[in-house]
């Protein structure tokens, strides 16, 4: 297992090695290996599916052009790409909130999703616990988003998530802490007590 | 030991990344604590829930099989020919944003100058450009303010490493405004100055670039009469910075002046604060300063570079603050907030802003030691308990070779001596803040004052003996000296109806209130 994990370290470095010297097939493997998880991020912080694609396209390009600045010592290739993915994401949400003045909006602004419309699970307790969930994590501030987004729903560790917001381990942690309060405190004001959240969880 | 709760290291510890000993404490403490458990309770859930709603929310999607090849082109494109993939969706948009805010700019500029009466930035084109020396000017080369300190030959030591006036530097007193000694310090400059300063500047400047210089205080226009002729004073020149709250004005101003009361001097530059000046008599920049006014570019520290009198911007950022300058080098600490989550870390900088370095540690008013190489700043560690003073080294790890010397919430505005191990601090333990003292490896604790007036923002004299501060003692706010080793005190002056702060910090700082607690003061032996 430990050696299969070592293999495939170095594999990658080979990968790597070869397409910082310009070598295409490098490029279609590292897209492979990191394509998806850049697309789920760029969805998940964007929700639209153009904009996660352009955010795809962005990363390899940038990261194209800054091959030779990747440090292997500093953070992971996949960190490393992350990190380029999300700083994308964020200048592409800032150039959305300055065009977002209501007279130049446009529709294909719009998030593609989700789609948070009652369904057959929303009757339940349960779903209806899961849509208030869903919008109390949309009311977040930016930063504290980013690492719920990044912890919860891309499962990366805080170490990771330090690297890629240059902060320590303890801010992530921090915020993660603040998301948590923000979260509680946004589902108590819509009226669900504790025991209601244990019974929904429950409830099956 | 106080109980403290520790909800905040819930997340770290459900990830099991507490160290054995937080752990234990964390684990002790949930045992006794219902409300803590409850929070650990709720993180649970919350962890539970989380992922599955945002993975059934957002479904788990792949990006089209295209997408690949797309990229592949446009890597391709950019490769060959450094063309990139126009987009004319985002083009047209960004000019319909940039028209709808150049708009705005404009009607909000008309509307600035309908209610001042004035148009913002012709003052500074007087005042203080950037860099001047490598720009044209576009007014005469006499009217070419540069920043510079107004030495008074009576008072000035010999060895000054200032200008003085007639050394051939035709502008040395172009910019700055020597206050009457019967004013005594900011609130004379305010009650005299005309309604718009910087003209008066200007039309000075424009009769004769030497000819205003008076006679400076003696200093016995400046707080207690006796002692100031004590020969035993210390040397040197202290910066501090007040507040001007003259309509029109509105801002930081920055003063020099003899720990005796003598030589008091204004800097030219309006509208900065937080002065550090450098301990290093062969320094090429010998003052760093914050800089406030939003007309200048950029706004972050500047240094001077007195032998050209250039300003260089050493930071990058208008939250960037609290510059001490390396005893050894030419060089800076500083703390800034300009990360996203406006949190307070630790910076290094050349003065000659060739260069920055980030500590990658929180903290806010480092100081370095003598050796240039150690420095205290005042922090907490990264569970945001162990608050105090902390010692770190410019080469180790801020998270391993940083140590807590002295545990103490309170403590604010360290400084280093720059002779020996001492730090001084200003702490209000009893809800009154006091000087204090403790040594670099947290032994040997002193209270230096206990006067129920406020007496904080301490600074070392260049030879260790004595410190600096401010002080409200007599309900009025002024700067005093203090002699460690007998207590001997003199005031240097008083800030007659001075402000030490803006009473409102909006113009300052969008995310609070600016008090005098943010300032700074500064000695050195030049």
């Amino acid at each position: 297992m430990c050696n299969k994990d070592v293999n495939k370290e170095v594999n990658e470095n080979v990968i790597i090695a070869r397409w910082q010297a310009g070598d295409q097939d490098a490029f279609d493997e590292l897209y492979h290996l990191h394509a998806q998880a850049i697309y789920r991020l760029g969805w998940a912080m964007l929700q639209q599916s153009q904009a996660a694609e352009d955010v795809v396209q962005e990363t390899f390009l940038r990261a194209y052009k800054a091959r030779h600045r990747f440090d292997p010592t500093r953070a992971s290739f996949g960190t490393w790409l992350y990190q380029i993915a999300l700083n994308y994401c964020r200048s592409h949400l800032r150039r959305k909130r300055l065009l977002t003045i209501p007279w130049l909006r446009q529709t294909d602004d719009a998030p593609d999703m989700p789609d948070t419309r009652p369904g057959p699970e929303s009757h339940t307790l349960r779903g209806e616990y899961r849509r208030m969930l869903w919008e109390a994590v949309q009311g977040l501030s930016e930063p504290l988003k980013e690492v719920v987004t990044l912890h919860y729903y891309m499962e990366l560790p805080a170490v990771e998530i330090a690297v890629m917001l240059e902060c320590p381990e303890g801010t992530v942690y921090s915020r993660l802490h603040n998301a948590r309060r923000r979260l509680a405190e946004m589902l108590t004001a819509q009226g669900l007590t504790a025991p209601e959240i244990l019974e929904a969880q429950n409830a099956h | 030991m106080p109980i403290r709760h520790v909800d905040k290291f819930i997340e770290a510890y459900l990830d099991n990344q507490l160290s054995p000993k937080i752990r234990t404490q964390v684990e002790n403490h949930l045992q006794e604590c219902p409300l803590c458990t409850d929070h650990l309770y709720e993180a649970k859930r919350l962890r539970r829930e989380l992922g599955p709603v945002l993975r059934i929310t957002l479904g788990q999607p792949a990006p089209p099989s295209r997408l690949h090849l797309e990229v592949k082109q446009a890597l391709r494109e950019q490769a060959s020919s450094s063309r990139f993939r126009i987009n004319w969706v985002a083009p047209v948009r960004v000019f319909g944003a940039v028209g709808n805010m150049a708009l705005m700019a404009a009607l909000a500029f008309g509307a600035f100058v309908v209610i001042r009466g004035y148009i913002p930035g012709v003052d500074l084109l007087y005042n203080l450009p950037i860099d001047v020396s490598s720009r044209v000017n576009p007014l005469s080369s006499q009217l070419v303010p540069t920043p510079i300190l107004m030495i008074d030959n009576a008072t000035k030591d010999q060895n000054s490493k200032f200008p003085k006036p007639g050394e051939g530097r035709n502008t040395l007193g172009d910019t700055l405004k020597n206050l009457p000694n019967s004013l005594g310090g900011s609130a004379g400059a305010v009650k005299d100055a005309p309604a718009k300063p910087d003209a008066m500047t200007i039309t000075e400047v424009k009769g004769d670039s030497n000819g205003y210089h008076r006679p400076m205080a003696s200093g016995q226009d400046y707080g207690t009469a006796d002692g100031l002729s004590d020969p035993a004073l210390p040397s040197g020149t202290i910066a501090y910075a007040l507040y001007d709250p003259t309509p029109g004005i509105e801002a930081f101003r920055t003063y020099f002046i003899s720990p005796d009361g003598s030589n008091l001097r204004q800097y030219a530059l309006i509208d900065v604060s937080e002065p550090a000046l450098s301990p290093k008599a062969d320094n090429d920049y010998p003052l760093a300063v914050r800089t406030w006014e939003e007309k200048s570019n950029p706004r972050t520290i500047l240094t001077t570079d007195f032998p050209s009198r250039k300003q260089t911007a050493v930071a990058k950022y208008w939250e960037d603050a609290q510059a001490d300058w390396s005893p050894t080098e030419n060089r800076i600490i500083f703390a800034s907030q300009r990360e996203s989550d406006r949190i307070w870390r630790l910076y290094t900088a050349w003065g000659d802003g060739s260069r920055e370095d980030n500590l990658s540690r929180e903290g806010q008013s480092p100081t370095f030691a003598p050796d240039g190489k150690r420095f205290a700043f005042e922090s907490c560690d990264k569970y945001g308990t162990s608050c105090g003073l902390w010692v770190g080294h410019l080469y180790d790890s801020p998270e391993s070779g940083y140590g807590l010397i002295l545990e103490d919430r309170s403590a604010k505005s360290p400084d280093w001596s720059p002779v020996d191990e001492k730090i001084v601090y200003m702490s209000n333990p009893h809800n009154n803040w006091d000087l204090f003292m403790v040594n670099s490896d947290g032994s040997n604790v002193q209270q230096l004052t206990d006067d129920p007036a406020i007496d904080g923002l301490p600074a070392w004299s260049p030879d260790g003996d004595w410190v600096a501060f401010i002080s409200n003692r007599g309900d009025e706010w002024g700067l005093w000296i203090l002699h460690v080793a007998s207590g001997e005190l003199h005031q240097t002056v008083t800030f007659e109806n001075g402000y030490l702060i803006p009473e409102d910090r909006r113009p300052y700082n969008e995310h609070g209130k600016r008090s005098w607690l943010d300032e700074q003061i500064s000695w050195s032996s030049n």
